[in-house]
Formats: C-alpha cells, sequence, structure tokens
C-alpha cells in the first residue's frame, strides 16, 4: 500500500479545502511518504477548475510535481475501457493498474473497483492507514520499479518518441548519450556499448591493437587485476587473449591492494619472460580505488590502467570522475546500476583518439566500413531505445548518487557501534598517499552498501534479516581465482587472502536511492536485534 | 536507543537560585517510547498549492456535474 491514484472528485476536494475528511486523509499520505498519482485524463477536468477559480496554473505546476505523477493512457486501454460502464472511470483505473499494480485508488465511487484495484473513500483510508503505517513491509535491496514510476513521466515519453522515430541502430540518442557522459566526465570520447562487459573487452582488444599491433594480446601479456569482483573483469581479459594475474585487496576497502600490485611487479622484475601489460582497478561497490598509487606505479612500469567503473558512475578520486583518470574507463548501464537501463548497456570512457577510433570500429564487426572491416569485431552498438532512456535518467545520476551518500551516511552512524560488524570505510576515512594532491571528501557513490559480519556470523544475520522481510545480497560468494573457468588460465599473486576472507563475510544492505530514513532505520534496528 | 540524562534541577526555593547537577547516567528508552518529529510535509505542500488559488468556491461542488455540464455547453 504505497501507490495511491487520487480521483478527479477528491482531489478538487482537497486543491479548493471543500471536505476536511479528504484534507486530512492527504496530509496522511504526504507525511508518510506515499507516491501519488493522477491520470492525464483527468487533466481537463481539473483543469476547467482551475480556469474558473483563477488558479495561477504556472505556479500551481512547480508545487504539484513535487509530489504527483501523471500517468498516460495507451491506446489498448482506451479500448478495453470502452467494456465498462463507466469508460472515463475505467480509463483512470485501468492506466494506474499497469503502473502500480498493488495500489490503491481514493475515490467516493465505487463501481471504480470493478477495474480490479481496491478503493477506498478519504474516510476508510484513514482508518487503514494507521493500521498498515509502521512495520510488516517488504524492504528490498533496489526497487527499480520505484525508480521506474519516479521519473516515469520523462522515462515514457523518450520510450514513445524514439519507437516512433524508428532510428533503432545507432541513432541520435546514442550520440547524445556520448557526448553528455562526454562532457560529465571531462573526457574527450565515449563510446556506448551494448554491456559493461563488451566495454571491457573492446578497450582490451583496441589496447592490444595499438600496443602490439596485433588482434588480440597472447597468453604470456598479463593484465593485474583484482579476484574479488564480478566475473566479467577477468572473463574480458582472456577474451582478449591475455593472462588475468590475480592481485590481492585491501579489505578496509575491498579494492586491489596498491601495495600488492608493486610486490607483485617487483618480483617479476628479473624475469624476462614477464610481460606485464597492464592493471584493470575496479572501484568495487562505487569506492574509488586508490588512483594516485595505481598510477604511479604504472608510470614506474610503463603498464596502461583501464579503470572498471562498472559500479561507480559519478564516483570522483581528487575531484576527477572515475574513469578519466586512467587511458580508459569502462561503465555498465545494468538495470541496477548507479545509471541503469531497461537492459544491457555500457560505454567506454578515453582521451585517446587511436583508442576510440578501434573501439568504434571493433563495436561495428571491425571497420569503419560494416561491409569491409579491418579487424576482427563485434556486434556491440548500444541500442537506440537504452540510450534514451539512459538520457532520461542520466538527470537524475547525482541527485540519486547523493541519496545512495546519505543512506549510508546514517548506515556508518548508526552501524559503527554494533559489536561484530565491520562498515564499509570510505574515501573521506581513507589517508591519501598524496596529501599535497589529494582532497579528503567522499568520491565513494555506494553502488552498495557492504559492511563485514566477523565471527561466521554473516549467514545468520542474512536470515535474520530475511525473516525481517530486508533483502540482502552476497556480493561475492566465489573470488575468481576459485572458478573454473579461471583454472590453468590466470595466476595469483602470492596470497589471496584477504579476498577470500572478504567472500565469507560480506554482506551488503538495502541502499535504494528512494528509500526512506524510516526504512533505513528499520533496518538498523534489525541488525541490532541479533547477538553478533 | 541508550540517551544520557542528567539530574538537573533547582528544587529548593531559594533567594539566589543554586543550580545544581548530579550524577550522569544512561537510560535505555526503547524506540517505540521516542517521540518522533512532528511531520509537517503535507499541511506545507497543501498549503503551498492553495497559495496559487485567488478564489475558492464558497459552497460543496458536484464537481463531475459540473464538468459534465460544461462539455454539454461547449460540445451541443
Amino acid at each position: 500500500m504505497d501507490s495511491f491514484l487520487i480521483d478527479v472528485n477528491i482531489f478538487l476536494d482537497i486543491v479548493f479545502r471543500r471536505d476536511t475528511r479528504s484534507i486530512i486523509c492527504f496530509e496522511r499520505l504526504v507525511n508518510l511518504g506515499k507516491e501519488l498519482y493522477v491520470t492525464s485524463s483527468m487533466l481537463p477536468i481539473l483543469d476547467y477548475f482551475f480556469t474558473k477559480y483563477k488558479v495561477n496554473k504556472k505556479e500551481f505546476k512547480k508545487h504539484f510535481v513535487t509530489k504527483f505523477k501523471i500517468i498516460t493512457s495507451t491506446g489498448k486501454e482506451g479500448y478495453e475501457a470502452l467494456e465498462y460502464k463507466d469508460s472515463e472511470d475505467a480509463l483512470i483505473a485501468l492506466a494506474f493498474k499497469r503502473v502500480c499494480p498493488m495500489g490503491v485508488i481514493v475515490t467516493n465511487d465505487k463501481e471504480m473497483e470493478s477495474c480490479g484495484l481496491p478503493v477506498y473513500s478519504p474516510e476508510e483510508l484513514l482508518a487503514v492507514l494507521r493500521d498498515v503505517s509502521e512495520g510488516g513491509r517488504q524492504i528490498p535491496i533496489l526497487d527499480l520499479k520505484k525508480q521506474y514510476r519516479y521519473i516515469m513521466e520523462e522515462i515514457e515519453d523518450a520510450l514513445l518518441k524514439t519507437a516512433a522515430d524508428a532510428q533503432y541502430i545507432l541513432g541520435p540518442q546514442v550520440k547524445e548519450l556520448e557526448d553528455k557522459i562526454a562532457k560529465y566526465l571531462d573526457v574527450k570520447h565515449c563510446i556506448g556499448a551494448s554491456s559493461g562487459t563488451e566495454a571491457l573487452v573492446l578497450s582490451l582488444r583496441a589496447l592490444a591493437i595499438k600496443l602490439k599491433g596485433q588482434e588480440y594480446f597472447d597468453k604470456a601479456d598479463e593484465i593485474i587485476t583484482t579476484p574479488f569482483t564480478f566475473t566479467a573483469t577477468g572473463d574480458a581479459i582472456l577474451r582478449a587473449g591475455a593472462t588475468p594475474v590475480f592481485v590481492d585487496i585491501d579489505l578496509a576497502t575491498y579494492n586491489i591492494d596498491p601495495s600488492k600490485i608493486e610486490e607483485y611487479l617487483k618480483s617479476t622484475i628479473r624475469n624476462p619472460q614477464s610481460k606485464i601489460r597492464g592493471i584493470i582497478p575496479v572501484h568495487l561497490y562505487g569506492q574509488p580505488c586508490n588512483m594516485d598509487e595505481i598510477m604511479k606505479i604504472a608510470k614506474e612500469y610503463n603498464l596502461f590502467v583501464l579503470e572498471d567503473v562498472a559500479q561507480a558512475f559519478g564516483g570522483t578520486w581528487n575531484g576527477k570522475k572515475l574513469g578519466s583518470v586512467g587511458v580508459a574507463g569502462t561503465f555498465s548501464f545494468f538495470p541496477s546500476k548507479n545509471l541503469g537501463g531497461f537492459g544491457d548497456g555500457g560505454m567506454v570512457s578515453t582521451n585517446d583518439d587511436e583508442l576510440a577510433e578501434l573501439m568504434r570500429m571493433l563495436l561495428k564487426h571491425g571497420g569503419k566500413d560494416k561491409y569491409n572491416v579491418e579487424h576482427i569485431g563485434y556486434n556491440a552498438r548500444l541500442d537506440t531505445l537504452q540510450a534514451a532512456i539512459l538520457l532520461a535518467k542520466f538527470k537524475y545520476i547525482d541527485e540519486f548518487n547523493e541519496r545512495r551518500r546519505k543512506i549510508a551516511e546514517i548506515y556508518n552512524h548508526e552501524l559503527s557501534s554494533v559489536h561484530g560488524v565491520v562498515i564499509p570505510m570510505n574515501h573521506s576515512t581513507i589517508q591519501p598517499c598524496n596529501k599535497a594532491t589529494s582532497q579528503n571528501h567522499d568520491g565513494h557513490v555506494y553502488h552498495q552498501y557492504t559492511l563485514r559480519v566477523n565471527n561466521g556470523k554473516r549467514d545468520a544475520l542474512q536470515t535474520h534479516l530475511k525473516e525481517k522481510g530486508i533483502s540482502t545480497m552476497v556480493y561475492y560468494p566465489v573470488p575468481l581465482h576459485k572458478m573454473k573457468v579461471f583454472e590453468g588460465r590466470c595466476k595469483l599473486s602470492g596470497s589471496l587472502k584477504d579476498s577470500e576472507n572478504a567472500v565469507t563475510e560480506v554482506l551488503s544492505l538495502p541502499v535504494e536511492p528512494l528509500q526512506t530514513e524510516d526504512i533505513t532505520h528499520e533496518v538498523i534496528k534489525s541488525i541490532r536485534e541479533l547477538k553478533l | 536507543m541508550k540517551v544520557k540524562a542528567v539530574i538537573d534541577g533547582d528544587a529548593i526555593k531559594l533567594k539566589e537560585p543554586l543550580h545544581f547537577k548530579v550524577k550522569e547516567f544512561e537510560v535505555d528508552i526503547p524506540d517505540d517510547y521516542i517521540q518522533k518529529e512532528e511531520k509537517t510535509e503535507g499541511t506545507n505542500f497543501l498549503e503551498s498549492l492553495w497559495g496559487t488559488i485567488r478564489q475558492f468556491p464558497e459552497k460543496n461542488i458536484d464537481w463531475k456535474n459540473e464538468w459534465y455540464k460544461h462539455s454539454e455547453e461547449k460540445h451541443g
């Protein structure tokens, strides 16, 4: 009971102060942070009365949009509505039901029940709201339906226009998104790709062509990365023909430990067979890696740095956007990401003209002219439809990242004293390696809020939270070097014990940008209930 | 929630009030008993909407009927 459609009569009673019960009920809905809707079919009626009673429509709209969403009916719903006794009411109810299948209609017209959603008068709703305002709710780790509803008007507009425009492959929205993100990251080029994984492969393939003059790296070519990440990072190295070298993480940040990278490089310096080519640092959970250290090491050993920014869109290191520090950065627009589409999507950022040109060729079958290609390419373009959705969502990225940070602040504050729990260290608490250049601000964008649970109690806590209706996730249960796919295909740099410990202790808590403070505190309260 | 409490007062009536503090200690108060700040978001939102209306109707109106009447007049 989170979404409410306010029927015309009730809406007008509230707006023109005609009914006290409707006003009190509405105040309560707003105070409880409920989602409120009207439909576009209601607007001509509202507008008639706005004109009659001299409403300043421009000002009204400015306030109205802060709390209400307008749902548009489809043509198909129009046909369906004609089958009901009152097609006008049916059109309203059917559109609302599509967007909010668990929604409630606030009306005095009981006939609206025939469309299959619960109907409450303001008086009835007041009684029920008292009962259901506390407890008993399910708390998801992420709520994509809620996010969709939050920016529904812009998304639907983008979807419908793109569908009608029919430029489905590399339409103008792809270029617009690439340009906007390049400006946001302050890089020369952004290249849309079909996924974050493909963005990694395209980057590595382009690097092989540029650095070695051959299509793929050789098995003897080594690329250093973390074993504590999603499989795509290591998998992309294999697909580019090279060998992943797994270097352990710093348990405090969950990111690759630069001092251990250096240890490995020093250990191989006298080995003439060793052909270490580059480093792929992964900004895991939205936390920036220590890029000062990594770039310094890379420069010293003449290695490329390809940033894996799949989980950290909008994150920064020393005021620079992640993805603009290394030779290239790769992004994922998987739906759950901070900037996520409605399917797979990805992007590469770079200041290197040659790499950009190569990647643009590789993603279109390997040539500038797809009927006469030069390289072994892919079909890895970003869909126009995804680009259109991402353009609509991109406007909200800073707001959503800030919301994530605020949730993390509450968790940090309230959980730091809980015995048996280690809260994630964030950038602002990490001692910068270069005090002269490092700014101590928080570059973390909390794609995940992941804590460690000591004493073997992680699974017990997860079960306890599940019983309370709170979803959590283990990212990741198996380190890459323990996966079958990497058997005999990777190298390990010494002990990887911190990564192996992390997989047994990490637990990601709900960090839905639109979750209310009450929900965050409910999660905290439930964690405190269990003796850890 | 654990909160710090202090016995604080001036219970004895004196010409010049003598203020004293004794013993600081912690009390554990169940979260349910903590009074939450009263929410005024709904009232503020409504007031912002009402602030845009220059003329409120003086009596109750059957909105739908009036709309139908208007539609009939408009479209014949």
